[in-house]
Order: C-alpha cells, then sequence, then structure tokens
C-alpha cells in the first residue's frame, strides 16, 4: 500500500497531465464547452424544481426550492459524472494498458480531477443564484473542503472497485447507471432530511453520500455547523470503503492487460 | 548482478476464450462449484513463455527473432512491466522505455503540441524535460507547420512521425524496441533507423525485435531466438541468425511435401527482362543493368506480399546474387488485380554464360507461400561482350567463376641484386 502511494507520487505529473487530458478532451468539438458543466447541475435544477417545487410542493422550511435543490445537486453531480467516467477509465483506454505501464489508478483517478473541473465550474453558478435570491453568503461555506475530501475518499473507493470489476466483468457497465438512480432518491437531495421517518433515521445516514449531502445543505445554505457525529461516521465509512477499493484494485491490476 | 536485465526461467500463463467473462457465467461456475465436488471446466490455457532465461549486459544490443507466436511481444510485455511473470523473476536496472506501442495515448482531439505533453509523460518525462527538448521533438518530427493542429487531421504517416519523435528522445538507459521502424515514408525510416543505430552505438542497453534480419544484422551484437515460447538458441548475431534461417528453410521443405500445392490467389502471368535502354531481351552485356519484371494477377487483394528474386549460375546450379523483400522489408502493403513488380539489378559484373531467375513470394505472415523457388525466365551473358569486358573475365583453365571484378596487382618487391 505504501510502495504503491509512492509510486503513484512519482508518478504525479502523468496524473496532471492526463486529468488536464479528461478536461481538454470532453469539451473539446463541443459548441457550449465547458457550460455543459454548468448545464447538467441546471437542468436537473429546473425539473426537480417544476415536480417537487411546483406539484408536489415540498416543504423546504423557507429556502427557495432552486437553492435548495441545486446546493444538493451541485456535489450530487460531481459524485455521478466521477463514477460514471471513472467505471470505463480502464477499459476505454485498453491500448494504452496493454502497452504501457504506469500505476493504473491514475486513469480513474483522472476522471474524478475532471469532474471536480465541472464541479468548480457548476460552484460559480452556485453563487450567482446566492446572489439573485439574495442569500448571504455564511463563513462555514469554509467547511465546504472537508466535506470534498470525505467525498473524494468515498467516491475513489468506488471509482477503484468498479473499474477494476468493469475489467472481468462487463455487466458493471449496466449496473452503475442503475444504481446511480436508485442511490439518487436515497439521498435528501429533492427533500429535507426531516421528512425521513426516525425509524429509519439511522439506516438512512449509514448513507455517507446522505450524510454529505445534508451537511453540504447546513454550510452553504444555513450557515450552521455540519453534523460531526454523522459525519464522522460518514468519513469512517469513506475511508473503508476508500481502503479496500485501493486494495482491490492494486491486487488484481497486474491481471488488467491479460484480460483486457 | 551487474546485468542490465536478467530474466530467471520466466514463464508466462495466458488464458484463451475467456476475454469477456459475464457475471452469469462466473457466477454459475462458482455455484457448480459449491455444488459438486469437480472442478470447473478450466479455460484453454496456453504458455506464451515458458522457463525462458537470458540476461543482457549493460550497453549490449540484443535481438529477439522467432516465428509469430514465439513470445517476443509478451517478453517485451514482461519487460515493460505491463504484464507479470506468471512463474520466474525478472531484474532490470536502470530507466527503460518502450517503443512498443507509437504516439501511446494520443488523442485525436488535441493537438500535436498537447499530445506532445501528454505522450511525454505517459513515457516517463517530466513536463520540464519535455519543454526543453520541444523543439528538438518538433524538429526531428518535421510537422514544425502542423504542431498546432489536432492530430485527427494528419495522415498515419506523419501520426508515427509525432509518436516515434517523442519516443526518441525520452533518453533511457535501456530500449525496448518492437517493430516500428516501418514508420512514415523511406526518409523518415532511415532517420529511425540511423537514430536507433546511434542510440545502440553510444553503449545504451537495447532489446530489439523485428522480422527485418537486415536490421537486426546491423543492430544487434547477440540474439535470442525463441520458437513456441522456449529459447531455441541464445549467441553471436550472425550465428543465430544463420541458424535460424536455416530451420525457417527446413520448415518450409516440410510444408512443401505436406501441401505440395502453390496457393492460387497469386498468379505469375508472365516475366519480362529489359536492359539499360528499355528494351526487352533475354540477351545482356556484361556489366549491363538487368530488369527482372515480375507481372501478377491477383483476383483478391493481398496484403504485404514479400517477393525474393535469384540470380542463379546456369552451369552449377547456385545463386549467385538475391534480391529479397523479406531481408530489406520492402514489401508493398497491399496488391490487388493486375501489376508489375519489377526488380532493378545494377550493372552486375556477370561473365558470358546463361543464368536464369528463380523467385519465391511469401504471405504476409512469412510462414506460407505463394511461389518457391520457381525458375521463371532465363537470359545469357552475350560472348561477346565488350563493355567492361576486363582481364578478369577471361576463363583460366579449367576454372570458371561466374563473376567477374576488376582488378590490379601491386608488387612490393625489396629483391637486391
Amino acid at each position: 500500500m505504501i510502495n504503491s502511494i509512492s509510486e503513484l507520487y512519482r508518478y504525479r505529473e502523468l496524473l496532471g497531465v492526463w486529468t488536464l487530458r479528461e478536461v481538454r478532451v470532453r469539451y473539446k468539438q463541443s459548441i457550449l464547452g465547458g457550460a455543459w458543466a454548468i448545464l447538467q447541475p441546471l437542468a436537473l435544477m429546473v425539473i426537480v424544481t417544476i415536480v417537487f417545487g411546483y406539484f408536489v410542493k415540498i416543504p423546504t422550511g423557507g429556502i427557495p426550492y432552486p437553492l435548495f435543490s441545486y446546493s444538493a445537486l451541485l456535489p450530487w453531480t460531481f459524485f455521478a459524472t466521477s463514477i460514471t467516467f471513472a467505471v470505463m477509465s480502464i477499459v476505454g483506454n485498453m491500448n494504452l494498458v496493454t502497452k504501457i505501464y504506469f500505476p493504473r489508478e491514475i486513469l480513474p483517478i483522472a476522471s474524478i480531477g475532471a469532474a471536480f473541473f465541472d464541479y468548480c465550474i457548476a460552484f460559480l453558478m452556485y453563487l450567482v443564484m446566492v446572489f439573485f435570491y439574495r442569500v448571504p453568503l455564511h463563513t462555514t461555506i469554509l467547511l465546504l473542503p472537508l466535506l470534498l475530501i470525505v467525498q473524494i475518499l468515498l467516491t475513489s473507493g468506488i471509482a477503484f472497485f468498479a473499474s477494476a470489476l468493469l475489467v472481468f466483468f462487463r455487466d458493471v457497465r449496466f449496473i452503475i447507471p442503475l444504481i446511480l438512480q436508485l442511490w439518487f432518491f436515497l439521498c435528501p437531495i429533492v427533500y429535507p432530511l426531516n421528512m425521513v421517518p426516525q425509524r429509519f433515521l439511522f439506516l438512512y445516514q449509514l448513507n455517507p453520500m446522505a450524510v454529505l449531502i445534508e451537511n453540504y445543505r447546513l454550510v452553504t445554505l444555513l450557515g450552521q455547523q455540519p453534523r460531526w457525529d454523522t459525519l464522522g461516521l460518514a468519513f469512517i465509512l469513506s475511508f473503508l470503503t476508500f481502503f479496500s477499493g485501493y486494495l482491490f484494485f492494486k491486487r488484481n491490476e497486474a491481471a488488467f492487460a491479460d484480460i483486457i | 548482478m551487474s546485468a542490465a536485465i536478467h530474466l530467471e526461467n520466466v514463464s508466462k500463463l495466458y488464458r484463451l476464450g475467456s476475454t469477456r467473462t459475464s457475471l452469469r457465467e462466473s457466477l454459475s461456475n462458482a455455484t457448480q462449484r459449491l455444488l459438486s465436488s469437480e472442478p470447473a471446466p478450466s479455460a484453454q490455457t496456453i504458455w506464451a513463455l515458458r522457463d525462458v532465461s537470458f540476461s543482457v549486459q549493460p550497453g549490449e544490443a540484443l535481438g529477439l527473432i522467432g516465428p509469430n507466436g514465439a513470445g517476443k511481444t509478451t517478453t517485451l510485455k514482461l519487460l515493460s512491466r505491463v504484464s507479470q511473470p506468471t512463474q520466474g523473476a525478472i531484474y532490470t536496472q536502470g530507466r527503460m522505455a518502450s517503443l512498443i506501442e507509437l504516439g501511446a495515448g494520443f488523442h485525436p482531439e488535441l493537438t500535436g503540441r498537447e499530445n506532445i505533453f501528454l505522450n511525454g509523460a505517459i513515457l516517463g518525462l517530466s513536463q520540464r524535460e519535455i519543454q526543453s527538448k520541444f523543439d528538438t521533438i518538433v524538429n526531428f518530427s518535421e510537422l514544425e507547420e502542423f504542431i498546432d493542429t489536432p492530430i485527427k487531421r494528419y495522415s498515419s504517416g506523419m501520426y508515427a512521425r509525432l509518436g516515434f519523435s517523442v519516443a526518441a528522445f525520452v533518453d533511457p538507459e535501456i530500449l525496448l524496441i518492437d517493430e516500428v521502424l516501418a514508420v512514415g515514408d523511406m526518409n523518415f525510416q532511415r532517420k529511425c533507423f540511423d537514430f536507433i543505430h546511434n542510440f545502440v552505438n553510444s553503449g545504451h542497453t537495447t532489446i530489439f525485435v523485428s522480422h527485418n534480419l537486415f536490421a537486426l544484422e546491423q543492430l544487434c551484437d547477440r540474439i535470442v531466438w525463441l520458437e513456441k515460447g522456449h529459447v531455441m538458441a541464445d549467441g553471436i548475431t550472425h550465428q543465430v541468425l544463420s541458424a535460424y534461417m536455416h530451420s525457417q528453410e527446413e520448415k518450409l521443405l516440410q510444408i512443401e511435401q505436406t501441401k505440395g500445392t502453390l496457393d492460387s490467389f497469386l498468379i505469375i502471368e508472365s516475366v519480362s527482362l529489359t536492359n539499360s535502354r528499355g528494351e526487352e531481351t533475354q540477351e545482356f552485356e556484361s556489366g549491363e543493368d538487368i530488369c527482372v519484371h515480375l507481372h501478377y494477377s491477383a483476383p483478391q487483394p493481398i496484403r504485404k506480399p514479400h517477393f525474393v528474386l535469384a540470380v542463379w549460375d546456369g552451369a552449377t546450379h547456385q545463386p549467385v546474387f538475391i534480391a529479397s523483400m523479406l531481408v530489406d522489408n520492402e514489401a508493398p502493403d497491399r496488391i490487388e488485380g493486375q501489376g508489375t513488380i519489377t526488380c532493378l539489378f545494377e550493372k552486375p559484373p556477370l561473365r558470358p554464360r546463361a543464368y536464369q531467375v528463380f523467385s519465391e513470394i511469401w504471405q504476409e505472415d512469412l510462414q506460407n507461400y505463394f511461389l518457391i523457388w520457381q525458375p521463371l525466365i532465363g537470359f545469357t551473358i552475350k560472348e561477346d561482350s565488350t563493355i567492361a569486358y576486363h582481364k578478369g573475365s577471361l576463363r583460366h583453365g579449367r576454372v570458371d567463376a561466374p563473376i567477374a571484378v576488376p582488378y590490379k596487382w601491386i608488387i612490393n618487391s625489396n629483391n637486391k641484386i
């Protein structure tokens, strides 16, 4: 494990260059370019606002529904985009994996890096909305990086696991979108956490993504401290996911070039 | 251990036909294993390498030869750490780079410039190193005008040139090369070859895989000959090369005896000879250019047919000289329909007598052939040849040599009277 990480450190430049490539390639030859990074969560925000804000009229405690949903869609889009691209990263670069040696985890990590770039652009849109709705910016927003670190640990753990598994089982490609769709509704994105029945709450909060999204709202929108207890649990679960995912990835890495 | 590369009893097992496992199969296999005590039928396996050991000293240039499927590419993959040996161990010392895949990681949407930085990073260069070598790389690739064009607009030759140029400046201590000399036009091929030649001569360790025996002979100090995953021979270049060629010929004879028939897909319609004035003839002066034209017809497209022509002495039935695409690697990429392959023998100093032109034609895999040492046409060198009719052309008693070379004597005598 230590060896793997120190080798990854030696290849850090490749990681940077490959991440840049992912970003560049994604928006080359698309007319809107980087605007897509904003349009994706924005379009989702519009549709959930219409359905859940106007039709269903979900109570948000006085927060404008677009802001309420966008503050959660932002980290969710980062999560879903990362996983979607990272899963394909090994199989999609077969000719590289079978020909040249480098630590393979660079490929899924770069996908997450590129998705993080999108996140940053989409975050600017959040600031615009905050300004538009005249909501104050709270100092607790400075805790955002902490939440992002936990989210990135969780995301990379899943990405390592899924991208390695896809090399051996092509079914994974079809399972992942399904899981992401279900997962979306298991997080307090279109509804607030207090709508979850009390007796399910503990089970519900074993989902690190649900905890993270609730805490994103607390620190960005409401100016409150994060819920340290559930966040602590989410951190432990995310770290375990990361650790076991990385271990699984490194165990199977040697076989990638032979199987693909 | 001072060797730059050392392989110790290396074996590599590949599983065949299991490239696309679905989850269902694997689940049902797992349940089968749980339910019955019998092991699940194992997939077909193949030993790509079996107990291979050799080492390469620092500064040595080693060539790997062998027919397709001998394990050459597998060896390179193991050396470059892309794949792991099933058994045995590999030790390497020094920064290694491989010219196995040119332009690894190139993305068609990115410009030549962006791809140089990307490819360089994949090959292990730091961004600063690439920055400092950037102009040299672009210069070498001869692509200055196109460097800011997305490489999807490049021709395949330009693409390969850019790839080779980046790889060439990685400046490793050990270089692995897999058959990349066939890149770009003749000029660039020459440039690549010279580059590798310089690399080898400047005392770098090199492992070189090629079917181009000519290139191997020029570049390598030592050859390891692999066959079906085993080391057949390991020794000085010319010895191993000639043993290898000998065995290939024997194999062909065996094929010839078992098969006995010629492949009908390439038909030699006719053969003609022309002299230096372009006139068709079967009589030449000594020292005059001889052009052999093979008029073929190929009903279906044929990739990389390798033509070999030899002029045989009609009296002794021995070959006098040979032109071989197997050796010079100049086989046409593809032929279809009717066409002509011409070989110009420049001013052969032949003595007056009868000769025959023999030919063999090989398929792309160099394992099967269309034609094997068939006499196609004969010609004679005129008795009254006066062009280049020099002293060596005269017959000496019963000794009659097929070729004549100008000569002069130099006598250094210190005779004292």
